[in-house]
């Protein structure tokens, strides 16, 4: 059977450069973990909610939220270099 | 920490950005307007995607070690095919809808031909880049040539003589298909000469269906936009809760040059009149309206108006020509530059109120914590003192219309870039 042909309307995607996944500590007890509140959407308050979660559930972990600066999509080199210097884990929040 | 609506599209993200297990946990949408309680609530519960307890999965996340899958390198096959095929009409135009390569509505199928046929509108080679268009500015951006952009400008219905046009929307790098929860649709308006040659309409009906290149212009706009951006999905690469009808024609219309008591809009933007350009804006979402400015209280009912529109996205006034003359008849404004001043200045709210706006929140407190002028100045007003709702250089000025009535509309929008179709013939 004959085919009919169009030329293909979508662009060309840019190449993939993978990025490498952080090792994990085997736990968390006595380390620093910073709450990030990533600016958005009362993403504040619930990000606070979670730090109370670790001072009732895991009070060996020192839970700290910290607010990025700027907006959403803004990088905050100075709290990511903190964070990289001081913490050993981050949870960033909340996304949409 | 992501909601669960977004489950799609953090997923695609962060797989486009190589790092296709990074781990992510996901809690009820929505998160704005919930109190303290509430979201506590959520922290206790289950993650909605996969049942299991939300807090049990962030201490996982952060401590499990890394899988195999996860170590692995990242192939990604990312090659766009040339052709398209099936076995007969139909199946292609399905084929073509399933893959969301369309708006919905009938297109003209791009064929060899028909693309050949496109490409004697412009003298740019058709393997020549173009630019690069994204659906929202964290996202990769696609890369494209100008057959790229004449394939969809065939789907479009458009003709060969309005491809500059579209060449030039699509050399703005400004998307007609933001993936903005927002819904927020774009606008472009075109300035000088060519108007008259591919007899594009700035009169009666101008933004309306009623011409066929602003018709297919429009429509090609957006297209291209989802398109040679890599898709303009639902769930995926658009997540507009509501969509938007502008985004069928992107709002696309001639400026009514002819008529307007002031310079064409490129020339307030350094352009020469003899220079044809397209400008793009985006975010438009919603209009607020009047018929003509009445002579004792016109000042407060464009007030009125200004007050309407969220002081996230500034007013750009759209006049038909009887209400272009009568502002300058009412408030003496000779130059499109001081009705500008004027609105700015009338465009006022109690700070308190002003800093309490959602998007305001999201966008503009944490620049103006930042020290980012002229919110910065604005931080520590008394919580009744009016300040501006926007930054002057945002404020702008076009005249389109038929002159069959003084009807005219405050798009709320933000002008992005004008560019000079004269480069893309």
């Amino acid at each position: 059977m004959a085919t009919v042909r169009a030329l293909n309307p979508m662009g060309y995607p840019p190449e993939v450069e993978q990025v490498e996944m952080a090792p994990r500590f085997d736990s968390l007890r006595d380390k620093i973990v910073y709450l990030v509140d990533a600016r958005f959407d009362d993403s504040d308050i619930f990000m606070q909610q979670m730090q109370a979660w670790f001072r009732d559930n895991r009070p060996d972990i020192d839970a700290r939220y910290v607010a990025k600066r700027g907006i959403y999509t803004q990088p905050d080199p100075e709290l990511f270099a903190r964070i990289r210097d001081e913490g050993a884990a981050a949870v960033v929040g909340v996304g949409h | 920490m992501q909601t669960d609506i977004f489950h799609d599209a953090v997923r695609q993200t962060a797989w486009a950005e190589g790092m296709p297990h990074q781990r992510f946990v996901f809690v009820p949408q929505p998160v704005m307007g919930k109190s303290s309680e509430e979201l506590r609530a959520y922290i206790d519960g289950d993650d909605p995607i996969t049942g299991r307890p939300v807090m049990e999965e962030v201490i996982d996340a952060l401590t499990q070690p890394l899988s195999d899958t996860e170590r692995q390198a990242v192939r990604f096959d990312r090659t766009t095919p040339r052709y398209a095929e099936a076995e007969s009409e139909a199946a292609l135009r399905q084929l073509f809808m399933e893959n969301h390569w369309t708006d919905y509505m009938p297109i003209v199928l791009p064929t060899e031909e028909r693309v050949q046929e496109m490409l004697t509108g412009t003298s740019h080679r058709p393997d020549e880049v173009v630019g690069r268009l994204r659906p929202t500015s964290t996202r990769e951006a696609w890369q494209f040539d100008v057959e790229k952009v004449a394939i969809n400008a065939v789907m479009a219905g458009a003709k060969p003589s309005y491809l500059p046009v579209i060449l030039a929307l699509a050399a703005s790098g400004v998307t007609a298909r933001g993936s903005t929860t927002s819904s927020a649709a774009s606008m472009a308006v075109v300035n000088g000469p060519i108007r008259h040659s591919i007899g594009m309409n700035w009169g009666i009906g101008a933004l309306g269906p009623y011409n066929h290149a602003n018709a297919t212009i429009g429509r090609a706009y957006g297209l291209l936009s989802q398109n040679l951006q890599g898709g303009s999905v639902p769930g995926h690469t658009y997540l507009g809760s509501m969509g938007n009808n502008y985004a069928y024609n992107s709002l696309t219309f001639a400026e009514n040059e002819e008529r307007s008591p002031w310079e064409p809009f490129h020339v307030q933007q350094g352009f020469e009149r003899y220079d044809s350009t397209v400008s793009c804006f985006t975010g438009c979402r919603a209009t607020s309206y009047l018929l003509g400015l009445r002579q004792s209280h016109w000042e407060t009912h464009v007030q009125n108006l200004l007050r309407g529109l969220n002081p996230h996205t500034p007013p750009t006034l759209i006049l038909d020509p009887i209400t272009a003359d009568l502002f300058v008849e009412r408030g003496g404004f000779d130059t499109a530059e001081k009705l500008e001043q004027w609105i700015w200045e009338q465009a006022t709210l109690p700070a308190s109120v002003y800093w309490d706006y959602q998007l305001i929140q999201n966008y503009v407190f944490p620049r103006a914590e930042n020290g980012e002028k002229p919110w910065a100045d604005y931080l520590n007003a008394p919580p009744d003192a009016l300040i501006p709702m926007f930054r002057r250089e945002d404020v702008h000025v076009l005249v389109v219309g038929g002159e069959t009535n003084g009807y005219w509309r405050i798009m709320g929008c933000n002008y992005n870039r004008t560019v000079l179709i004269d480069d893309w013939r």
